[in-house]
């Protein structure tokens, strides 16, 4: 998989492709760069993806991007997004809506209480059906939406009940329902299981999986709960700062990070292993000093213990230094 | 040292002198009335906690450990005079809570602080870091002088990892998460509490400053010997910190115990779920998701018997009809169950 | 493609801190709070500078009686022969005088009895009785009485209006008070050690203070209102000029003559600056809706 910006051969038969991407967010007189030069190319579908990173790290703003959600103060002001060969950011009115539902689609944390009270759970996933094609009739679009629920694990009995009615992880199953009602080629979870329990966590990763995942779907699957990514998505992609620090399969980006970023993200983790003997580090306490305003020098260098003098001069592009791994990182 | 508690006795005082108990909580019970319903009519009791009772040790680490909704938060609550029982009581060095007089009050605020679960909303966002750490100061310690103050709050505020010289005179919204969690505990610390009562200190932060937070705590627990309530729905930080661990489910405690012995050995199989379900890189479950496909959620569905029976892959007849009683199973392990894993 | 402006990590965002930072940024984004504005400030510099400029004086005859606008007075005479337009601009120093000291005191009134009602629960229901009660007496005609009463006194009238204000002052700072006494940021503070009247001073009055501005706003719209009303029928005294006065004396007389033109100019303004006053406060109140959740 290479990520180079695509020649005008490849971009046809790239199934999504990012080129350069950079987002800013511009409040009053500051200007924040949420993504900077995200290049991803994503050959075929049923690639799956984790992205992870801290929060800021711009692994929302790029979930949002890829739907094309960016709106003021924030604003993509180079790059491209390329879907299946049309560019995502030049889309009309018309085009993205055939585009967001039927192509790419999103489920996202707070989904789950942003959903319509006044509505019950069938007619959601109806509504969605038939105001995108006007064609199914209602009766063909309810045996749909019924189906769809039972897929998601949502009993029959359940399916007139409104939203309130139901707990946080019942409502993250319509959520995905209404996800999936469309049939998305790629679905973005966006920290889809963040305010859940352990145990229904798991549940919720399992319909990703089984429904995404075995149907040969894409999944994109952001989060800053890196344990998540490991048995649910084939690679992992690291964010800082706005950039793609490090790509790769998870079973190695996880166990044997490449970037000093990911060895310290990792190596920060608390787990059933972790051990107060190797802590006490004093904080970090350049946590709220994230160098946005480095554009000729490794962002991460700050912070970094391998950091040399390069590293401070000039910003690392993401390269692969391996057969199917990429760093931005001068160490390679 | 073994103790039998049931669900409707209460811990001998005699005991607790002998295990070194600041703090008694019997018989805890709080209920409160929810509507709901289109119209708002239908009314149902819902038992955020259930006739609970523990004891929290001088100088030790004691977590809580509870999905939403099994009342831990409402437990921490009551704990640090917050929120008032239905029945039961809270003792602190013996003395009943709710019958302090206005000075025992100030004294207990004092002795007994909370740190408080969102770093986003539990800081007054007018007011800068030093005028946060400022209150206690001189509200609980009674400190006026000024540069006195001053000096305190920058000593907190190295002792909790922050710099003064950057973060004195910040504002909340110019703080990340971890370091307004920091000021949180910076503030608890103020009025040198005997007891800190941490309520998900980590859950509103990211996994990679779950581990720094932690480690803090442990690091001004030895430093200031203070003891701690740990309320968390993480296992790892609860294995992390803590030397006896509570399980609580829908309002009760279904096991307690060392933390060790619950975490390899654990009797209770909610425990024994909790366990499989906590995300581990690296773990045999990774990405087993079917193990858990039948686990369904936490409901309630009758008020007779154990309250985990609908979840629960060993349950028999007599889980049903009668409620198990939090009783001794092994050495240093309670559990309300009549089929203990071991 | 670098950016011009200067690029800032994620957590310095500026902001304009103050308590009224946030709000005029949005607030001045309204055009209707522009035109209230500018509006109002042409009636004040009008106020101020009106007299020294303006040849007339209100208390002089300057002109034939019941004169019809003309060249020499813009808005035309009075029955006595005093300029029309003369009495409006040294008479609106009065009548907006009275409408904010009035607002004023009622928005305070409010906001302290709101606080306290929002914040003391077993209080809340004593206040809330009263207000009730303010709300559905019959405030004009008690003024009247009053005014009757106490013929020279112009102080009492204020004072009954104050009190006939506060009522819907409080009820909206209530609500905001209620909604803040939630926050665990509040909790905590007690947590702390804070007491509650401290907590009152410190927390619950800034996070009020931004919606009693607007009320106390919208209020003087409604101050001037029932001033002029009142003045109108014969409260207070009607030799001083005041917006309110002209038409007690235009009622004696012009609604027989037909005299138009001496009502149109007070009438205009009055109109105008209650708009503006309603403009200005309903953008503030909108402006803030948002943030209220802050």
């Amino acid at each position: 998989m290479s990520n180079a910006p695509a020649t005008e051969s490849n971009a046809s038969s790239s199934f999504l492709q990012l080129s350069d991407l950079t987002v800013e967010y511009t409040v009053e007189d500051n200007v924040f760069r949420a993504l900077d030069g995200i290049s991803l190319d994503v050959p075929r579908q049923g690639y799956t993806l984790g992205i992870v990173g801290e929060s800021g790290s711009g692994k929302t703003t790029l979930g949002m991007s890829i739907m094309g959600m960016i709106q003021s103060p924030g604003k993509v002001v180079e790059g491209s997004i390329k879907f299946m060969g049309k560019d995502v950011l030049e889309m009309s009115g018309r085009e993205m809506r055939n585009y967001r539902g039927p192509s790419v689609s999103m489920v996202y944390q707070s989904a789950m209480n942003s959903l319509n009270p006044v509505m019950n759970i069938l007619n959601h996933v109806v509504e969605v059906i038939r105001d995108h094609s006007k064609n199914i009739s209602k009766s063909e679009a309810t045996e749909r939406a019924k189906k769809l629920l039972t897929d998601v694990g949502i009993p029959e009995d359940r399916f007139s009940s409104y939203p309130h009615e139901f707990s946080g992880g019942m409502r993250q199953r319509v959520v995905i329902a209404l996800a999936l009602a469309l049939n998305p080629k790629l679905l973005i979870a966006d920290e889809p299981t963040s305010a859940l329990d352990v145990i229904v966590q798991q549940q919720i990763l399992g319909l990703l999986k089984k429904h995404i995942v075995d149907r040969g779907l894409s999944l994109f699957f952001i989060t800053h709960e890196i344990a998540l990514t490991e048995g649910l998505v084939d690679n992992v992609a690291v964010m800082f700062a706005g950039e793609i620090v490090e790509l790769g399969p998870s079973s190695k980006v996880l166990f044997s990070p490449f970037h000093p970023y990911s060895e310290e993200l990792l190596g920060s983790l608390l787990n059933m292993e972790s051990n107060l003997s190797t802590l006490d580090r004093p904080s970090a306490q350049n946590e709220s000093l994230v160098p946005h305003d480095l554009t000729r020098a490794c962002k991460f260098s700050v912070r970094c213990k391998y950091a040399f003098d390069r590293c401070r001069k000039e910003r690392p592009l993401l390269r692969q230094v391996e057969k199917d791994r990429w760093v931005a990182c001068h160490k390679y | 040292m073994s103790q039998i508690l049931n669900q409707s006795g209460s811990i001998d005082d005699d005991d607790a002198q002998r295990s070194g108990a600041i703090l008694q909580v019997k018989n805890l019970s709080v209920t409160f009335v929810r509507e709901s319903g289109a119209l708002r009519k239908k009314r149902s009791i819902v038992n955020a906690v259930n006739d609970v009772s523990f004891e929290i040790r001088e100088s030790e680490v004691l977590s809580v450990v509870g999905e939403s909704g099994s009342g831990k938060t409402t437990v921490a609550r009551c704990v640090s005079a917050l929120a008032k029982p239905t029945s039961g009581s809270i003792l602190w060095r013996g003395k009943d809570v709710l019958a302090f007089e206005r000075s025992e009050m100030k004294d207990f605020r004092r002795q007994v602080q909370i740190i408080f679960q969102d770093p986003f909303e539990s800081i007054y966002p007018r007011q800068d870091v030093l005028a946060t750490i400022s209150v206690p100061i001189m509200r609980l310690k009674g400190e006026k002088n000024p540069d006195r103050i001053r000096e305190e709050v920058s000593r907190l505020l190295v002792e909790v990892g922050l710099r003064p010289d950057i973060h004195l005179h910040r504002l909340p919204h110019q703080l990340s998460g971890g370091e307004r969690q920091r000021v949180n505990i910076a503030r608890a610390l103020a009025s040198s509490p005997k007891l800190l009562v941490a309520d998900e200190p980590t859950t509103m932060l990211d996994a990679s400053q779950r581990l720094n937070v932690l480690s803090l705590l442990v690091r001004l627990k030895r430093q200031r010997n203070l003891t701690i309530l740990l309320i968390t729905h993480d296992l790892a930080s609860a294995r992390l910190m803590s030397d006896r661990t509570a399980i609580m489910y829908m309002g009760k405690i279904v096991e307690l115990g060392s933390t060790s012995t619950i975490l390899t050995h654990p009797s209770h199989p909610y425990t024994r779920m909790i366990l499989d379900a906590t995300p581990k890189l690296g773990s045999a479950h990774a990405g087993k998701y079917d193990l858990f496909a039948k686990s369904g959620e936490a409901r309630l569905v009758s008020n007779r018997g154990c309250v985990f029976r609908p979840r629960c892959s060993y349950a028999t007849e007599i889980c049903a009809d009668v409620e198990p009683e939090l009783l001794e199973k092994s050495r240093k392990q309670l559990a309300a169950c009549h089929n203990p894993l071991n | 493609m670098a950016s011009k402006k200067k690029q800032s990590s994620s957590l310095s965002l500026s902001f304009k801190n103050g308590r009224f930072g946030i709000l005029y940024s949005i607030f001045w984004k309204k055009t209707r709070a522009k035109i209230g504005t500018c509006i109002l400030l042409f009636f004040f510099v009008l106020l101020i500078v009106g007299p020294f400029l303006y040849p007339y004086s209100p208390y002089a005859i300057s002109g034939a009686k019941n004169q019809p606008p003309s060249l020499a007075h813009v808005f035309g005479t009075d029955y006595q022969g005093k300029d029309v337009l003369s009495q409006v601009i040294y008479g609106a120093y009065p009548s907006l005088l009275a409408g904010i000291v009035s607002a004023l005191g009622g928005t305070i009134l409010g906001l302290l009895l709101g606080v306290i009602a929002g914040y003391f629960s077993k209080v809340e229901g004593a206040i809330s009785a009263a207000s009730d009660v303010v709300i559905t007496f019959p405030a004009i005609p008690l003024l009247v009485m009053i005014g009757m009463l106490y013929p020279q006194i112009d102080q009492l009238l204020i004072l009954a209006l104050i009190l006939i204000l506060w009522p819907v002052a409080a009820r909206a700072i209530r609500s905001q008070v209620l909604s803040v006494k939630n926050r665990p940021y509040v909790e905590a503070a007690k947590a702390s050690g804070m007491g509650d009247w401290e907590i009152i001073r410190k927390i619950i009055i800034p996070e009020v203070t931004a919606i009693a501005f607007a009320w106390f706003v919208l209020s003087v719209a409604t101050a001037i209102i029932i001033l002029v009303a009142l003045e109108f029928l014969g409260v207070g005294s009607p030799d001083v000029v005041s917006w309110g006065s002209i038409f007690y004396w235009a009622q004696q007389f012009a609604f027989y003559s037909g005299d138009w033109w001496w009502v149109l100019a007070p009438g205009i303004s009055i109109t105008l600056v209650t708009a503006a006053f309603a403009m200005i406060g309903f953008s503030l109140e909108e402006a803030m809706n948002p943030r209220l959740i802050r």
